[in-house]
């Protein structure tokens, strides 16, 4: 594993903000980390950061101890914040000049980021005269410029057009392809879904569920005459991935991706009705707000 | 010293208007002064002369009326006294020839003889009044450095010679107006950064937050430096294109028990001196104020208001008269401190120049210490 996240807690004042968190990624792993505002997530990242300090716990990366060796550890460490870390009156390639130092690149490796960013028309210029997309570029470009092994991203979607969120989605999967582990927080769970391997759910500061993503996938509804009778017959059928039920005969069943007519297949021959099937078009909403109570 | 921080810092520093705007405050400063000296000199070296003339007319007047004055008198005594008079009026006139044809040395020794009879009047009886005798002693003493020195007298307050004007304008810069000026152009270094939130950008680098500060500290006291040497230059260049040079060795008077004097070149050195620690010690306490508030008007306003209250109580209560030498504050007016007036004016001889480094150094290493230990705790939101 690269990140080990152990029993965090930090406090601001009396609140407890962060509360035994820990959680483990390995090496080119993709995690998103999921909830509503407020619920810790950039506290978290912080506290990855050395922004701020930790009350209890500890965090290492590739074995190193963010408390114990503070430089060392961020060595390994890109952290993509929000815009407002850039200095106005410098340029983009100041920002990126600076990182190249610190990190022993050369301008090959600048030059070869703003080639790849496609952001040379105003590099050169000041970062007051960006606009928010620019200034997540540049942002993106120092991270990148860096070569970590961990890149931390807060909200990187934030401010972005749905061009520009492609064009993100695309560095971080070339990123990860090339090694990089990568923990990033979002509220566009269709993002998410798209690039997640994993996805930590956390509310008031706590872990609360875990999710693996499966893109080889389909989650479906059901409504049937008996829901014992059904998960009693499926149990064990090799392309059921989660079977969920709720209070009334509904059924949500997760089955690999194009397998739907043997599963109804199997329930043909047995006495169960099916009055209703929905395909659910997107999983993660649902998890979502069955763990945030509609809140999205 | 991290190089590529320390580069950093140049660049923003050089890329904010605000810090133009505060060199360009200074050289206009400098030259509404040279204006201001220049036409005040000019105005006392003509009313120099008037008031020459003046004493020749009054001294007609006595020379022609004292006999019936001194009527009664004996006539021998009275003659004395008119021919008194007239010597006295032979050597004003002789005094406003040298002036006219500026020949100094000579205006010097007239006014040697004009001071020396003035004080031997005062002595023996015969004359009342007029100018205190310290000013006059005062006088004497700056015309024979003078003299001995071989050195064209000028307007000690109004200068615009180059040098004179230099230390008159570094008087200034060296004391509340410069210490002022220099808060507000560093006081937001740190805070700034905290408020706005671009410290983030340096505290995820693999960079110590020791190195920072340091960066942020010295290049401070650098830009400090920078705009006082802006400033020096400024008023040395435009005195002396107005009215030359002049010499660095022009005497500064000092107070001691006796009149001593020091040259401008000594002067310039011990204020400047003390004023680089009292810089070190102002940078410090800004950054100190930025790391515990995080906000500018604190980190800007807070060292002002202390310079303001030390500088309106330390001469007003007698326990801070006593311990002033162990205050930091004390030293801030340096050309006071160096000239001695603020030891005799306290009635506290430590406060000195040597007293007045090692006490702003060991200050700025203490808060400069207190500073680290906190910055290292501090969580930044």
């Amino acid at each position: 594993m690269v990140i080990l996240v152990k029993d965090v807690m930090k406090k601001i004042g009396r609140s407890v903000i962060i509360k035994d968190v820990s959680f483990t990624i390995n090496k080119g792993e993709i995690v998103a980390l999921v909830g509503p505002n407020g619920s810790g997530k950039t506290t978290l990242f912080k506290m990855m950061t050395s922004l701020l300090h930790l009350d209890e716990g500890s965090i290492k990366i590739n074995k190193i101890d963010l408390q114990r060796n503070r430089t060392e550890y961020l060595e390994q460490i890109s952290f993509m914040q929000d815009s407002s870390i850039l200095y106005q009156n410098l340029t983009g390639y100041d920002h990126l000049k600076f990182i190249s130092n610190i990190k022993r690149k050369s301008e090959k490796d600048i030059m070869e980021i703003i080639k790849e960013l496609k952001v040379e028309e105003y590099i050169h210029k000041k970062v007051k005269t960006y606009s928010l997309g620019m200034k997540q570029y540049l942002l993106l470009g120092i991270s990148m410029l860096a070569n970590p092994t961990v890149l931390l991203l807060d909200e990187p979607l934030n401010g972005l057009d749905p061009i520009s969120a492609e064009k993100l989605h695309s560095v971080i999967l070339n990123l990860r392809n090339n090694g990089t582990t990568i923990l990033f927080s979002s509220h566009n769970l269709s993002q998410v879904d798209k690039i997640a391997d994993r996805i930590l759910f956390i509310c008031k500061g706590e872990i609360i569920r875990e999710v693996y993503v499966n893109r080889e996938s389909e989650m479906y509804k059901f409504i049937v005459s008996s829901k014992k009778e059904m998960i009693d017959i499926l149990k064990g059928n090799i392309h059921i991935i989660d079977v969920q039920t709720s209070s009334n005969e509904e059924i949500h069943l997760t089955i690999k991706k194009g397998y739907l007519s043997e599963i109804l297949k199997v329930l043909s021959t047995s006495d169960i009705d099916i009055i209703k099937i929905d395909k659910s078009e997107q999983t993660l909403d649902n998890i979502y707000r069955k763990i945030y109570g509609g809140e999205l | 010293m991290n190089m590529n921080l320390f580069i950093f810092e140049f660049k923003k520093i050089l890329k904010q208007k605000k810090n133009i705007f505060f060199l360009s405050f200074s050289v206009t400063f400098v030259i509404l002064f040279l204006i201001l000296n220049y036409t005040t000199e000019k105005i006392r070296e003509e009313e120099r002369i008037k008031s020459l003339n003046f004493s020749v007319e009054e001294r007609s007047r006595v020379i022609k009326d004292l006999p019936k004055i001194l009527e009664g008198r004996e006539q021998t005594e009275i003659e004395a006294i008119v021919e008194s008079e007239k010597d006295e009026r032979e050597l004003i006139e002789k005094q406003i020839i040298a002036l006219e044809s500026n020949n100094w040395e000579d205006y010097l020794r007239i006014q040697l003889i004009l001071d020396q009879n003035f004080l031997k009047g005062i002595k023996d009886g015969s004359l009342f009044g007029g100018e205190p005798i310290e000013s006059v002693e005062y006088r004497i003493a700056m015309n024979n450095e003078l003299l001995q020195n071989n050195i064209e007298p000028t307007d000690e307050l109004y200068s615009t010679k180059g040098f004179n004007f230099l230390n008159s304008v570094m008087s200034y810069a060296f004391s509340y107006v410069g210490i002022i000026l220099i808060v507000f152009f560093i006081g937001d270094k740190l805070s700034r950064e905290l408020e706005k939130g671009t410290i983030k950008f340096l505290f995820t680098q693999p960079i110590s937050r020791i190195s920072a500060l340091n960066s942020k500290f010295i290049f401070a006291v650098l830009s400090s430096l920078l705009l006082i040497l802006v400033v020096a230059l400024t008023s040395f260049i435009s005195g002396s294109l107005i009215s030359g040079t002049g010499t660095i060795n022009y005497p500064i008077h000092q107070l001691n028990n006796e009149i001593t004097f020091i040259n401008i070149a000594d002067n310039l050195l011990r204020s400047g001196l003390l004023f680089i620690f009292i810089i070190i010690f102002i940078v410090s306490l800004t950054l100190l104020f930025a790391t515990i508030s995080s906000n500018s008007i604190i980190s800007i306003g807070l060292p002002i208001s202390l310079l303001g209250l030390f500088a309106f109580s330390t001469e007003r209560y007698d326990f801070l008269s006593n311990i002033a030498h162990l205050l930091p504050f004390t030293y801030i007016n340096t050309p006071i401190i160096i000239n001695g007036y603020f030891a005799e004016s306290l009635n506290n001889p430590n406060v000195n120049l040597e007293n007045g480094i090692i006490i702003t150094l060991i200050s700025s290493v203490i808060i400069y210490s207190f500073n680290i230990y906190l910055l290292n705790k501090k969580d930044i939101l």
